[in-house]
């Protein structure tokens, strides 16, 4: 019906043809001088091309690398020094070549490559190419000495028990970290580039014994088939591997933490990670699984199960209870008790606005403070706090521009969305769309429109697995680790594979 | 890898429960046939029996080639015959939602909204519910089950929470009108079952033991049924008849602590409850066109569907008169044994001559 409308705004946002970015294919030539001046050619007027030539018995050689990229004090150790006091280095270039490769590099990550792509891509991430004339090949080897943030505490997800590392920026170092962790030769880390020009380093990481052969080829399928000019963060390519179709929940999940994605990954599922992110993604990823974090499996089964019960709560009082709480007061009056009735409804005569009015505005206000507390400087973040606490809550309520109960709901709002940060955005943006619901028709069109938030989730199927898994359909060995956690003794010897729950392609719905 | 159009029977039959509880919740004493408390409560009783045997026609036609729904047996005597059933399912389905949608309004005008203008609200169920069709069958029955388990906790919370209310002298000698207005009200309880004839549709997209979860649905819902009726009858006694929507009252009445009037959550129940069986009419309805006029135009015919719905909903409602004069018992009563005995019955001949030939062939 609307088909003429999408090829209209198809057709306005088509993309435009532009002169392509990508060099062309060039083989390495004999020619140390073709290369040089290719080189040269390729980097235009940027400083950080450096090129250093040496002779080596009657021919020349050159190190290319980037300036920053590499330690040139490792860089002089393993190759300049040596190659500079070198004996017996033969004469013909390819024996030269095989000579210095085998005899006078020392260092561990070699590689021989044939093209200048290749060789634009490796000097660019930090390693250093070894050019002698008259030899069709180059010989790189690794010696970054970019500068890193080091191995820290990760900010977004904070843990009471648990590991204090989280991955950082360099998807190597991302990558080792999860290697310490799994000590099995079946952890495989597989790589690709995505990104026409920033020629981003992607890794997917997975269990070879676990994974499901079907979903890791359609991870491979969709990153592959992504294009895009620059990745420059995890976000780039969530949209590509998460599912078709509108819904405010995603199948992709997010970590920062190597111990949530090696457990993840054990359970069948795929992390990828980003080169330049610490943000790695997981897939298939659940809806119940935006209420667990790895405290539940460090702290004993009752704690456990009062923190889960504790995060399913939050999360429907961050979306629900300013809607809830409009539609009580506008609607159903009647199931306030007699006395809180009397206090609500004196708060809420004194207010010029409607309740619904009052609600949407008080909670857009909440939202432009939050998002300035975190855009704003550190310095200045007092400032945010007095505003905020002072001015916009004491001042507002003693104005009578806001109820104070309206403040109430607002700050138990508010403090529930962050015990579960996965949800935040969704919780953030349905809090409105309730908040109005609720003003116009009550709790009748709360639980209508609620039906179909629950029947959308329920229709997503992440690379074959139903996002409301383990929960409808419902798979009773998960209630060992679904509100409940058992403890370790039953939870160890229950091997859970993602692919294999109910209602999955690989397991079509089975009655429990 | 496994058949991904198939669903489990614990998740049609969790549609089929909140489906038909839905009609309990608002269940009118005036369009039934017995007054008396104890003969309700054995209406109830003998209303398993008449779903086990009103489902024996469409148990054997499945029987004969379980990968079959109707229409694929109604093709074995005429390509023409099985469009004409499928449009005509398609048009009872229509008509089973028409009638939800009708005794919403009925509930809402009389019960929630009396001095409002329903239209709009309607229109909106209308829209959302029949659109969330699109979805498909296997999210509907996800979200059923969810439901089926949030009804049985409030539905087990009111009647704990009632149990203080109840008073044994509201219960009547049994038969004490004699056994026939029993057993009339009990074919009404079967007649008002429109899910049944869903198993036309859906039964070869069913994982599990159809027969099984049949009988294990007809036993819950009986259960469940049986359950309110009792504290119905318990609490209101007498004033259950005199009551337009009597479960609406019994809510009304209910209190735990601090909080009063449970009306607001029964109510709250009721609609997500009437959202899942829209959308799944409207799902059999469009299911039903696309056999029989091709399977390109989804969209279409949900369109199609919210169109016709909104439309005869808006005319027919805004009054008892209206809504009465579609639901009368004879008419629901003459539609079911149409839908769910007569046609399947029909076509259960020709449809194991085919099963015989066909059979006889591979084996030759």
């Amino acid at each position: 019906m609307f088909r003429w409308l999408k090829e209209a705004v198809q057709k306005e946002f088509a993309p435009v043809n532009r002169a392509t970015t990508q060099l062309p294919e060039a083989e390495i030539s004999a020619s140390l001088q073709e290369n040089l001046v290719y080189l040269r050619g390729v980097f235009g007027a940027s400083f950080d091309l450096m090129i250093r030539e040496l002779p080596i018995n009657g021919n020349r050689m050159a190190f290319v690398m980037c300036e920053g990229m590499c330690d040139n004090l490792l860089l002089s150790h393993i190759a300049v020094t040596p190659v500079l006091r070198a004996k017996d280095i033969p004469r013909e270039p390819d024996r030269q070549f095989i000579y210095l490769r085998e005899h006078v590099l020392s260092g561990t990550d070699h590689k021989e490559i044939f093209t200048m792509q290749e060789l634009l891509n490796l000097i660019m991430s930090g390693f250093v190419a070894i050019l002698i004339d008259g030899v069709t090949r180059c010989e790189v080897f690794g010696a970054q000495g970019f500068e890193r943030r080091s191995v820290n505490d990760p900010e977004t997800e904070v843990q009471e028990r648990g590991a204090r590392d989280g991955f950082v920026e360099t998807l190597k170092v991302n990558a080792t970290l999860i290697r310490r962790r799994l000590k099995t030769p079946f952890a495989r880390f597989e790589m690709l580039n995505m990104g026409d020009t920033s020629q981003t380093m992607v890794s997917l990481c997975y269990l070879a014994d676990r994974v499901d052969p079907d979903i890791l080829e359609e991870v491979r399928r969709r990153l592959q088939g992504a294009k895009l000019d620059m990745v420059l963060e995890s976000g780039y390519i969530q949209p590509f591997l998460d599912h078709k179709g509108l819904s405010f929940f995603s199948g992709v999940g997010v970590t920062e933490r190597p111990d949530t994605l090696c457990a993840k990954i054990s359970e069948g599922r795929i992390g990828v990670l980003v080169d330049g992110t610490p943000f790695a993604l997981i897939v298939p990823h659940l809806f119940v699984e935006n209420f667990q974090s790895m405290d539940d499996y460090s702290n004993r089964p009752f704690y456990a199960l009062f923190l889960r019960a504790l995060k399913f709560l939050s999360f429907g009082i961050s979306m629900l209870l300013p809607g809830i709480y409009v539609a009580v007061a506008i609607f159903h009056q009647e199931l306030l008790p007699a006395s809180m009735l009397f206090d609500v409804a004196v708060a809420e005569s004194r207010t010029p606005f409607p309740i619904m009015l009052e609600a949407l505005v008080i909670h857009l206000i909440y939202e432009i403070m939050r998002e300035a507390g975190l855009r704003m400087p550190k310095t200045v973040g007092h400032a945010v706090s007095i505003v905020g606490a002072l001015v916009i809550g004491d001042a507002a309520v003693t104005a009578g521009l806001i109820a104070a109960p309206m403040l109430i709901v607002l700050a138990v709002t508010a403090i529930s969305s962050f015990v579960v940060p996965a949800l935040y955005e969704p919780a953030a943006v349905l809090r409105f769309v309730f908040i109005v619901v609720g003003g116009l028709s009550g709790l009748y069109g709360i639980m209508l429109i609620l039906g179909l938030l629950i029947l959308n989730a329920c229709s997503i199927n992440p690379y074959g697995v139903p996002y409301s898994a383990p929960v409808t359909p419902f798979e009773k060995g998960a209630l060992r680790d679904l509100v409940l956690r058992m403890g370790w003794k039953q939870l160890g010897k229950y091997k859970m594979q993602v692919q294999q729950l109910n209602g999955s392609d690989q397991r079509a719905a089975e009655d429990f | 890898m496994a058949n991904k159009h198939q669903i489990s029977s614990t998740q049609l039959y969790s549609i089929l429960f909140v489906s038909r509880l839905l009609v309990t919740l608002t269940y009118i004493p005036a369009l039934g046939e017995v007054t008396l408390s104890s003969d309700l409560l054995m209406q109830v009783a003998l209303y398993p029996l008449g779903m086990l045997v009103s489902a024996l026609p469409l148990y054997e036609l499945y029987k004969v080639r379980p990968g079959w729904d109707l229409f694929d047996c109604a093709f074995c005597v005429s390509p023409l015959l099985s469009r004409v059933l499928a449009v005509l399912y398609a048009l009872f389905f229509l008509f089973t939602s028409l009638l939800s949608v009708t005794r919403f309004d009925l509930f809402a005008t009389s019960r929630l909204f009396p001095d409002s203008d329903f239209t709009i609200f309607l229109l909106l169920i209308i829209l959302i519910s029949c659109s969330a069709a699109a979805f498909g069958l296997e999210a509907l029955g996800r979200l059923a089950w969810l439901t089926v388990l949030l009804v049985s906790i409030t539905l087990g919370f009111a009647v704990v929470v009632l149990i203080p209310d109840f008073d044994v002298l509201n219960f009547t000698p049994l038969f004490y009108d004699g056994m026939a207005p029993v057993l009339r009200g009990s074919a009404g309880f079967l007649a008002g079952t429109a899910e049944t004839a869903a198993l036309v549709v859906i039964a070869p997209r069913i994982k599990g033991h159809l027969a099984k979860g049949f009988v294990k649905w007809t036993l819950w819902l009986t259960l469940a049924m049986g359950l309110l009726f009792l504290c119905g009858i318990a609490v209101l006694g007498a004033f259950f008849d005199t009551q337009m929507f009597p479960f609406y009252s019994l809510a009304v009445l209910g209190e735990f602590s601090v909080l009063q009037r449970l009306d607001a959550i029964h109510t709250g129940v009721w609609i997500l409850c009437l959202f899942v069986k829209l959308a799944f009419f409207t799902y059999l309805a469009v299911t039903c066109l696309r056999r029989a006029f091709g399977k390109r135009l989804k969209k279409t015919y949900i369109a199609g569907c919210i169109v016709v719905l909104g439309t005869l909903g808006v005319v027919i409602s805004g009054g008892y008169d209206r809504f009465a004069a579609i639901a009368q018992p004879e008419l629901m009563m003459a539609l079911f044994t149409v839908v769910t005995v007569a046609i399947p019955l029909c076509l259960l001949p020709a449809a194991r001559k085919r099963a015989k030939k066909e059979k006889g062939e591979t084996s030759t």
